[in-house]
């Protein structure tokens, strides 16, 4: 089944009861980070089957570190095997990152660098748990902060080679484009226009915070805990002018505000899939 | 592994450390794009790190913090995570090792009951996230613990398999006590507090009913015969045990009555095991 050509938002337990009560229609689908339903039982997987009985699900890993220079976690697979099978997601998705190594869990999504032996590990671990998960991957473009000496390609042809290599899908952050974009000095519209946008299967729309780095240039955070900013609904605008109506998820993880002011997000972000 | 991927190997060593110890360097091949600091940049990603596992402490210990203050909580729960890394994505149980730190975490030795409360808490997460008990369950064990109730001569033999959200908590202090004072407002919690007697042993059942995580106060010696039951001995083995433990320390009988009906009330028995090769 895939994903409705519609908006969905990030379920969060305070959000739960009114998803379960939205008028149809309003809200499309939801995602949920695989990792939170990776315990036994109890209210978060009676929730999720709940919600999952009234609308299609997105299924978002952050923490199979398709970016380390290590195996992927077999364990881990068969969990997030299980989770599909059990909740039958319409789309999963993972990142451009890594966040273990030698034993440990780095709550975070790292960067890393671009050039040809990298490329062939993510290739690898794509296909290793495209093969294990039964699943088209989508792949989400980074938000990141810092370069590397060692990067060969550019961060837009590495993620095309990837689609190319592993047929995965992309997940375009928008926001992550211009968190980027802005802390590289890249030119948004150039970045967006090389990535492989034929394969977008999913777009994400959220707020990042605004400091400033030593030489006073501005240095943009990742943070999921504020408002879409402006910059980001006209990338969203001008991708959608490109692609075509794409399913898009407001992306909320910190400072959550009530659930109609974040629905007002949501109806923003529809009027302009309507206008398409 | 070829040079390139070796380096790639070193260079996320590199990172781990950078990313939680005290002391650290940047690590090495890093740039950015206007020639601005780099560890203002990596600091983005130190942060992230350790204040998502500072988060999840918060998270499951509110009793704890609310003791010792949000920020001297947040200190310590630092501590613990340049200590202690993640070892497992499911941070809901990163806590698991906290008790354990606290308890040997120097500024807070004069608080020698902060660590059983940890404990407390960390066994509420548990209890959520437990596996569900299949809905039959509880209900056929608890037909088979009224068939065994009409023969009571037999009574002894029976022993259980408990529910999976269950957790006996026992500890020195009058942990149950402190953490339920917490659950009052402002007013009634500072009365309770007032009156509570810190150095009094006390014990809890802390297990899911529903959606929510349930933590019933314990006589000590129900805690003991519970303890035997939870490991699987008979209700008579149990039993002789816990009185004769609490006859040693002078303690009231346990009470098999109280205990099943604990048991029987709120659904804890899962599996009801009848011994009858066993003669007491």
């Amino acid at each position: 089944m895939a994903l409705p050509c519609g908006l969905g938002i990030g379920l969060k337990t305070v959000y739960v009861d009114a998803v379960l009560s939205a008028t149809p229609g309003n809200l499309d689908f939801v995602e949920v980070h695989a990792e939170n339903y990776l315990v036994d039982g109890g209210p978060f997987h009676r929730q999720l089957s709940a919600v999952r009985n009234k609308m299609a699900l997105s299924l978002h890993g952050v923490s199979l570190s398709l970016g380390g220079s290590q195996d992927l976690d077999s364990q881990h697979l068969a969990d997030l095997r299980q989770l599909i099978d059990r909740y039958q997601p319409a789309q999963f998705s993972e990142h451009l990152a890594w966040s273990t190594h030698e034993g440990h869990y780095l709550p975070d999504l790292l960067p890393l660098a671009y050039n040809d032996d990298t490329l062939a590990r993510v290739c690898a671990h794509v296909d290793q748990a495209q093969e294990a998960l039964g699943i088209c991957l989508l792949l989400e473009n980074p938000a990141t902060y810092i370069a590397f000496e060692a990067s060969e390609h550019a961060e837009a042809d590495f993620l095309s080679e990837v689609v190319r290599q592993t047929g995965c899908g992309l997940l375009l952050d928008v926001s992550n484009a211009v968190v980027s974009c802005t802390n590289h000095q890249r030119d948004l519209h150039r970045y967006l226009q090389a990535l492989p946008l034929h394969a977008v299967g999913q777009i994400h729309l959220a707020g990042f915070a605004t400091e400033q780095d030593i030489l006073g240039d501005v240095l943009l955070i990742d943070s999921h805990d504020a408002p879409i900013a402006s910059e980001v609904w006209q990338a969203y605008e001008w991708v959608l002018a490109r692609l075509g109506a794409v399913p898009t998820l407001i992306e909320r993880d910190q400072d959550l505000p009530p659930f109609h002011t974040l629905m007002q997000e949501v109806r923003a972000a529809q009027g302009l899939l309507g206008q398409i | 592994m070829n040079p390139c991927a070796l380096s790639n190997h070193l260079t996320k060593q590199g990172w781990v450390a950078a990313l939680h110890r005290d002391v650290w360097a940047l690590p090495s091949g890093i740039c950015s794009a206007n020639g601005s600091k780099v560890a203002q940049r990596f600091a983005v990603h130190r942060n992230n790190v350790l204040s998502a596992c500072v988060q999840a402490l918060v998270d499951t210990f509110p009793v704890t913090q609310s003791v010792v203050g949000d920020d001297f909580f947040k200190a310590m729960a630092l501590a613990f995570a340049k200590q202690h890394l993640p070892r497992s994505r499911r941070m809901a149980f990163y806590g698991d090792g906290f008790a354990e730190f606290v308890h040997h975490f120097p500024p807070v030795l004069s608080l020698p009951y902060l660590s059983d409360l940890a404990c407390l808490e960390m066994a509420r997460v548990r209890a959520y996230h437990a596996a569900d008990t299949p809905e039959d369950l509880p209900g056929s064990a608890l037909t088979h613990l009224h068939a065994a109730l009409i023969q009571p001569a037999n009574l002894h033999r029976l022993s259980f398999t408990l529910q999976p959200s269950l957790t006996l908590i026992g500890s020195a202090w009058a942990v149950v006590s402190l953490w339920q004072a917490h659950q009052q407002d402002k007013g009634q919690r500072d009365d309770l507090l007032a009156a509570l007697t810190l150095d009094s042993a006390e014990g809890a059942a802390v297990f899911r009913a529903g959606d929510a995580v349930i933590c019933v106060p314990l006589a000590l010696a129900d805690l003991c015969l519970l303890q035997h039951l939870y490991a699987g001995q008979s209700l008579g083995q149990a039993l002789e045990k816990a009185s004769s433990w609490a006859r040693d320390l002078d303690l009231t009988a346990p009470d098999m009555q109280q205990t099943l009906i604990l048991l029987v009330q709120h659904q804890l028995i899962t599996h009801l095991n009848d011994n009858p090769h066993l003669e007491i």
